[in-house]
């Protein structure tokens, strides 16, 4: 805020998010940015979820799976459940299981790698 | 040594250089004397106690109690669980003597031999292993149960690779212990446990985060069923950010905790642990921060906003 500011009743607001900035009414300030905070909160979230969105795909040949795992993300595929082939894909690729997830639809297949039968896709990345 | 950054290295350049500049650039830790483990600095540490607050404050809720355990656990005792003892032997700390003395031959500090230890003291890596053993006077009826305590504590697993926050060889964490006598409820505090951190990483650290179990070669040693929040870093590699095990009977049976059930018959008690640590940092900074710097979600900002004056 500078002396035009003040002069004119009003306050410049930047958001780091956004990096985007606005002017507003010095009244009415606080709730504003109250409002503002709550906003920011739920942006980055968003754009948290869908960055995720746009790297989660599902895979179905272990071929592409080679290919994808290295531009990374979540990838979804079919596994028979046996430790060997998990083992398997690591040593090749550097991926491990990172959870069978708990919610979300069942959807049965076939192991990518073995071929054998899966119950559903788990969710296979690099991982820190 | 205060070393000045001009300007973060860009993600798109070094993904993993541009973590590391921010971290030092915004002053929330840095590399200390001890090789693996790190300072964490005024603004850092600010971050991680509202973090800490909060889910405080979601354990209390949900019935937990805060309690306290050694930082140094028995050797034997690390080798009561077979896989528990498989899982961290590698990565232990070892405490062999309890004394230096002046060395006769020189100026310096030496080990007092006379000082060794009847029984190797381990510095905790995880407290299942005292717990149980504690737990086993706490614990003689189903009246005594269920027990839910959680401990905020350091713990120390050694690391070849250390990365600040990400990976450390001692880091800050909490651990929630709690028994039980049925089965079904302790799985059903292990999933609560789960829904606690992803909720508290969704709606506090504004990372969105998977809810699974893990596969058996990615368990945590010592138990039935591990389920997990994953995060997926700007980098396109995942992050797991927070753990709640169901540990069946298997530290009961180890450490030889039993009960007597409202049936009136002898039986092991069921258990749950669940943490999360210093990490969440990681994740916390590798969502949302940007070429600029750190972005932090209000809700967990030290400062939420800052007035400029011209």
């Amino acid at each position: 805020m500078g002396a035009r500011d003040l002069e004119n009743g009003t306050v410049e607001i930047a958001r780091r998010d956004t990096l985007t900035k606005e002017t507003v009414a010095m009244e009415g300030v606080e709730q504003y940015i109250s409002d503002l905070l709550k906003e920011i909160q739920h942006n980055i979230f968003k754009k948290a979820v869908d960055f995720r969105t746009s790297v989660t795909r599902e895979v179905n040949s272990y071929d592409e799976f080679k290919v994808e795992i290295e531009k990374g993300g979540f990838l979804l595929c079919h596994w028979d459940g046996t430790a060997e082939t998990e083992e398997f894909i690591k040593n090749e690729t550097k991926a491990t299981i990172r959870c069978i997830p708990v919610d979300g639809e069942v959807d049965p297949g076939f192991c990518m790698v073995t071929g054998k039968p899966s119950t559903r896709r788990v969710v296979f990345a690099r991982a820190y | 040594m205060a070393k000045e950054l001009k300007e973060l290295t860009s993600r798109a350049v070094d993904y993993s250089q541009w973590y590391n500049d921010l971290v030092i650039k915004a002053d929330l830790a840095e590399s200390s004397a001890v090789r693996g483990c790190m300072v964490i600095k005024p603004y850092g540490y600010a971050i991680w106690e509202k973090i800490q607050a909060e889910l405080d404050r979601m354990f209390k809720e949900t019935g937990h109690q805060n309690a306290y355990f050694p930082l140094f656990i028995p050797k034997s005792f690390l080798s009561r669980e077979a896989e528990h003892v498989e899982g961290f032997a590698k990565e232990c700390a070892v405490v062999t003597h309890h004394r230096l003395k002046q060395d006769p031959n020189g100026t310096g500090l030496i080990v007092d031999p006379e000082a060794k230890l009847e029984e190797e003291l381990i510095v905790r890596p995880t407290s299942e292993t005292i717990i149980w053993n504690t737990y086993k006077g706490w614990i003689q009826s189903y009246r005594d149960l269920p027990i839910l305590v959680n401990q905020w504590a350091n713990v120390v697993r050694g690391e070849m690779r250390t990365r600040l926050f990400l990976r450390t060889t001692e880091f800050l964490w909490q651990e929630g212990h709690t028994a039980h006598a049925t089965r079904d409820e302790a799985i059903e505090e292990a999933e609560k446990m789960l829904h606690v951190y992803a909720d508290f990483a969704e709606n506090f650290m504004a990372v969105p985060v998977l809810r699974g179990v893990k596969s058996p070669n990615e368990r945590f040693a010592g138990a039935i069923e591990t389920y997990c929040i994953e995060a997926m870093m700007q980098d396109g590699k995942a992050l797991q950010a927070g753990t709640s095990h169901f540990l069946g009977q298997n530290f009961a049976k180890a450490f030889d905790v039993t009960f007597v059930n409202k049936e009136n018959q002898l039986d092991y008690v069921w258990a749950t642990s669940w943490g999360v640590s210093t990490r969440l940092m990681g994740a916390l900074i590798m969502t949302h921060s940007d070429d600029n710097g750190l972005v932090l979600p209000p809700n967990l900002a030290p400062f939420q906003v800052v007035i400029v004056p011209i």
